[in-house]
């Protein structure tokens, strides 16, 4: 598992729960599962692009909270 | 007025900006952040408004243009191009809020938004995102300047309507900012956008076919 980009990934997801209202305790538990679920399932594949990564960390967030995986799933295509 | 009430470039990055703001800061400094951003909004719309008038001003006085059909054609011409290019092109086909912008652009936004920390920077992101839509707002100011300059009893009236013009972009700003206050977050807002697109294309597009109509019908602006 690339320990920096997940530690990115986990920034900006704590970014987002926190603008969202999600309870920073309940936030980390579940961005934590959410990321190392995802990296898991990437494991498998020979070439993982960014975008793979960020579809496998929006599916495992759906699980836990739909608004946070949404907003991370379009914060590039907002404008 | 109801044109630039519906910018969608500077409400989606007020916005983004609002988000990050939220999620990093206090909320008092994420609102004091926005609305920096829309002051530098209402700064540049004042600096548009405030220079064309006066260009105009100065080159009909020195009658460097003249008011006759072939310039009331060509402006026809621009809202019915504008028209169509914001019915067609501008608010892209896929199921998100994207815009008919360059992707560096618009990655440049996102990112300027995210990483906004100080009032100041605040400010010049509202300037920069309200410069971006200068394609769409620029014939507008033209025709109310030169309408505005046209009248012969520049009264309150005529100042009252400027003001209004002036703080018409403003509106869509603040409705993000109360949406934010009333307890909305990103992904609601982004979703109520995607909703409204279809409604809000068709409408800017009409607004401009209306001016292109009103232009070429009574001869005159």
């Amino acid at each position: 598992m690339d320990n920096l980009n997940a530690d990115n990934y986990i920034k900006l997801l704590k970014i987002d729960a926190k603008a969202l209202g999600i309870p920073a305790g309940a936030a980390e538990i579940f961005i934590q599962k959410s990321i190392i679920a995802a990296f898991k399932t990437l494991q498998k594949k020979s070439i993982v692009t960014e975008l793979d990564v960020k579809k496998a960390i929006v599916k495992e967030l759906k699980k836990y909270h739909t608004d946070l995986a949404y907003v991370f799933e379009n914060r590039d295509k907002i404008v | 007025m109801l044109i630039l009430g519906f910018s969608q470039l500077s409400s989606g990055v007020l916005a983004l900006q609002t988000h990050y703001a939220l999620g990093k800061f206090s909320r008092s400094k994420a609102s004091s952040l926005a609305l920096f951003f829309i002051l530098g909004v209402v700064i540049l719309s004042i600096c548009f408004f405030v220079s064309i008038y006066f260009l105009i001003s100065i080159l009909s006085l020195s009658n460097q243009i003249v008011f006759n059909q072939i310039t009331i054609w060509i402006f026809g011409s621009i809202f019915i191009t504008l028209a169509l290019f914001c019915l067609l092109f501008y608010y892209r086909r896929d199921k998100n809020s994207q815009l008919f912008i360059p992707r560096s652009l618009a990655k440049a936004l996102g990112h300027d938004a995210a990483s906004i920390r100080t009032r100041p920077n605040a400010t010049r992101l509202g300037l920069f995102s309200y410069c971006c839509e200068f394609f769409l707002t620029l014939p507008l100011y033209i025709i109310v300047s030169i309408a505005l300059f046209k009248i012969e009893n520049f009264g309150l009236l005529s100042i009252f309507l400027a003001i209004l013009f002036i703080l018409a972009p403003t509106i869509p700003l603040f409705l993000i900012l109360l949406e934010y206050h009333s307890g909305f977050n990103l992904a609601d807002i982004l979703k109520n956008r995607i909703k409204n697109k279809p409604f809000i294309r068709i409408l800017l597009s009409f607004c401009f076919f209306i001016i292109a109509a009103l232009i070429i019908y009574s001869g005159t602006f």
